[in-house]
């Protein structure tokens, strides 16, 4: 604008000649001259009204005030822009999820402790300690009952309150691996419950490899099924019809359904039941081991355990080990087989390696509370007994009662405790208390295992037997001595207590290498 | 990597629009300008607001990790409720179809939430200006009082500095997607 004005008003370059103006170019410059002083006042409007704003620029937003110096916008904007509302959706977002997040929080402390159970539970499976990783996964239900008791039985929170199928799942792995794949798959309907839906059984791994082991030693066992029938009929155990039952197994070889690996393991299973030779034996171990290693799967849960006993009782202590230390590298809580490693380093005179074993297997194995858990005093007094300390090993299994008064076992490591010491009415007292322990467990919490057990059933008939002969019977239940054997009278008692029996070895030689002892 | 950024932030939209709020919300507490131009621009403020930079370092650190901090708190409680119920608890479609989608949903929200947790490097950097520079004024309370408050406030600045660059360059949402793919693979 001020350009424009310097034009207008530049003086002529000759002052002192005046030429002639016409009427027309005098009403022309007038009216310039007019426009020109317009145009003088409105740049002076202007700059008179910069001159006034200190030369401040105008706010961007507004258009309209000035900015002072330092900010970006005029005073009212700043003042608007700091209180620019939230949207609507952003208030409801906020209020929704605040209330949302809040009974979230509650529901997540209501499930925490029930997934510290699980986190355990994981950690275990991941150190093969299988069943104190049962135990955790297990103890999220009495975690959750607990809760919902807290809750109330009327609560609405307790729907919220649950575990899935996964979790089944978990439990279930458990099994297999502190049983056997057949064992885990007959006692699913106790991991999944009833009613558990099919669709997710189809596609659970663990599940259908369990039912194909299964399937697979159901069909093996029903093509063999005669001769076990047979088995049955041929009462007397001889090497005779030993060979006569393998022989007649082995012409299933090679039919269909007939798994070679699982005929081998009947095949040993039978040369063993009728007492043959120390060399027939070590055959049908190569042989189950040599069709395992060409079937390319691992079958150490079918076999180990039974042929790493069998060895031990042949005295075949170093040839035992490789077996017992894979069941023991898959299960880091298999008590029977740590057991088994330990008689085998006490027998080999490896005392050192023995308490190293039991010590490596208590640490793992020990309760949350630090405190030594009932396999935990098994091994110990176990430990305490093959090695002679019989008072220590009686003050241990005092100290193992105080902690669990019922079970069966602390009773009868007494009795074999006491037969070792000669003390045979104490022994059998042992004995008998241990028998109505576990039929107590079996009878009212369904575990029938340790009832039905040799080791057991060893105890109590070698015990009674000896307690008739050698004792006074002047005990509280002397009186029952007759009714207990005449209920072993036709059970099927391990050899070395057959032998006994028969008055063919010593008592001390079961107690140092005889089934009572060991497992 | 801008059109990644935005790709991420809206696949993550449920933590990007609640940090965007809280974000608002600590702009009005502090009374800082907020441009009113809409949580998920399609530029490299998509998932943040668009607001003066604070002048103090208690404000300056509050806008830089106090948004991150309400939604850090919020998705791990959303995350938890639907992890510990499928991953650990195993409830399966199986069982209560219902459920199990609102435990995954509930995972979504936590896991958009937690990839949603730093500043725009523009806040961080106004924050680590005003306290740690060498022209950096003292605050109230004296040279003692203001080498402690650094000392205290550092680790969580360090690691705020280091996230908003991570998050820029989407790598904790990739972190997060391993971590999701990992524990399917684990359990399932």
């Amino acid at each position: 604008m001020a350009k424009i004005l310097n034009e207008d008003i530049e003086p002529s370059a000759t002052p002192d000649t005046e030429p002639e103006v016409t009427e027309e170019e005098a009403k022309t410059a007038d009216e310039s001259a007019a426009e020109a002083a317009e145009n003088i006042e409105e740049t002076e409007e202007l700059k008179e009204e910069e001159q006034t704003a200190g030369g401040r620029p105008v706010c961007p937003r507004c258009g309209e005030k000035t900015v002072s110096k330092g900010h970006e916008y005029c005073y009212r904007c700043e003042e608007a822009l700091s209180k620019t509302k939230l949207p609507f959706l952003g208030k409801i977002f906020a209020i929704l999820s605040l209330a949302a997040c809040l009974f979230c929080l509650l529901i997540v402390c209501l499930q925490a402790a029930s997934g510290v159970q699980v986190l355990k539970g994981d950690k275990y499976s991941a150190e093969k300690n299988w069943f104190s990783a049962y135990t955790s996964y297990n103890g999220v239900a009495s975690v959750q009952s607990e809760i919902k008791g807290i809750l109330g039985d009327g609560s609405k929170l307790n729907y919220f309150i649950s575990s899935g199928y996964g979790l089944k799942t978990r439990i279930f792995n458990t099994l297999v691996h502190v049983y056997d794949p057949i064992k885990a798959y007959q006692s699913a309907t106790f991991a999944y419950g009833e009613g558990v839906s099919e669709k997710y059984l189809a596609k659970d791994e663990v599940y259908q490899r369990c039912k194909a082991e299964y399937e697979r030693f159901e069909k093996t066992y029903t093509v063999i099924l005669d001769t076990v029938n047979l088995m049955d009929e041929l009462q007397e155990i001889t090497p005779e019809n030993g060979e006569t039952i393998i022989s007649m197994l082995e012409d299933y070889r090679g039919e269909k359904d007939v798994d070679n690996v699982i005929l081998d393991y009947f095949i040993y299973s039978a040369a063993k039941y009728y007492d043959l030779s120390e060399e027939e034996l070590d055959k049908y171990i190569d042989e189950l081991n040599g069709d395992a290693e060409k079937s390319g799967e691992d079958f150490y849960w079918l076999y180990y355990k039974d042929v790493a006993a069998d060895l031990i009782s042949l005295k075949k202590y170093e040839d035992s080990v490789p077996y017992i230390e894979k069941l023991i590298s898959e299960d880091s809580s298999d008590y029977d087989s740590t057991a088994m490693l330990m008689r085998v380093y006490l027998q080999t005179g490896e005392k050192d390696k023995a308490q190293a074993v039991v010590d490596e297997y208590c640490k793992k194995n020990t309760l949350e509370d630090g405190g030594d858990s009932d396999s935990n005093y098994s091994l110990r007094i176990n430990m305490m007994r093959v090695n002679g300390d019989y008072e220590g090993a009686l003050n241990l299994i005092a100290e193992a009662m105080e902690a669990n008064q019922s079970n069966p076992e602390y009773y009868r490591q007494s009795a074999l405790v006491y037969l070792a010491q000669g003390k045979y009415d104490e022994a059998y007292e042992a004995a008998y208390n241990a028998e109505q322990n576990a039929y107590y467990l079996a009878a009212y919490y369904g575990e029938t295992e340790y009832y039905t057990s040799d080791i057991l059933m060893a105890t109590v008939y070698v015990s009674t037997s000896a307690c008739k002969e050698f004792g006074e019977k002047n005990t509280t239940n002397a009186q029952y001595i007759d009714e207990v054997l005449e209920d072993y009278k036709d059970a099927a008692l391990p050899k070395v207590v057959r032998e006994w029996a028969a008055g063919e070895i010593e008592l001390a030689d079961i107690l140092t290498k005889g089934a009572c002892d060991f497992i | 990597m801008r059109l990644l950024y935005i790709i991420t932030k809206y696949l993550t939209f449920p933590g990007s629009y609640m940090r965007c709020v809280w974000e608002h919300i600590t702009c009005r507490i502090l009374k800082l300008m907020v441009e009113p131009a809409g949580y998920m621009r399609l530029d490299e403020a998509c998932g943040h607001v668009e607001h003066s930079l604070a002048k103090s370092q208690f404000a300056a650190y509050l806008i830089a990790t106090g948004p991150g901090f309400m939604n850090f708190n919020m998705g791990l409680v959303f995350f938890f409720f639907g992890y510990i119920n499928v991953f650990q608890l195993g409830i399966t479609p199986y069982e209560n179809v219902v459920m199990f989608i609102i435990y995954i949903i509930s995972m979504y929200i936590g896991v958009s939430m937690l990839c949603c947790l730093f500043p725009l490097t523009e806040d961080i950097l106004n924050f680590w200006d005003i306290a740690y520079s060498k022209s950096a004024k003292k605050t109230v309370g004296g040279k003692a009082a203001d080498s402690v408050g650094k000392v205290l406030g550092f680790p969580f600045a360090a690691v705020t500095r280091l996230g908003a660059f991570l998050e820029k360059n989407c790598i904790i949402f990739i972190l997060w997607v391993a971590f999701i793919v990992w524990q399917c693979i684990a359990i399932f």
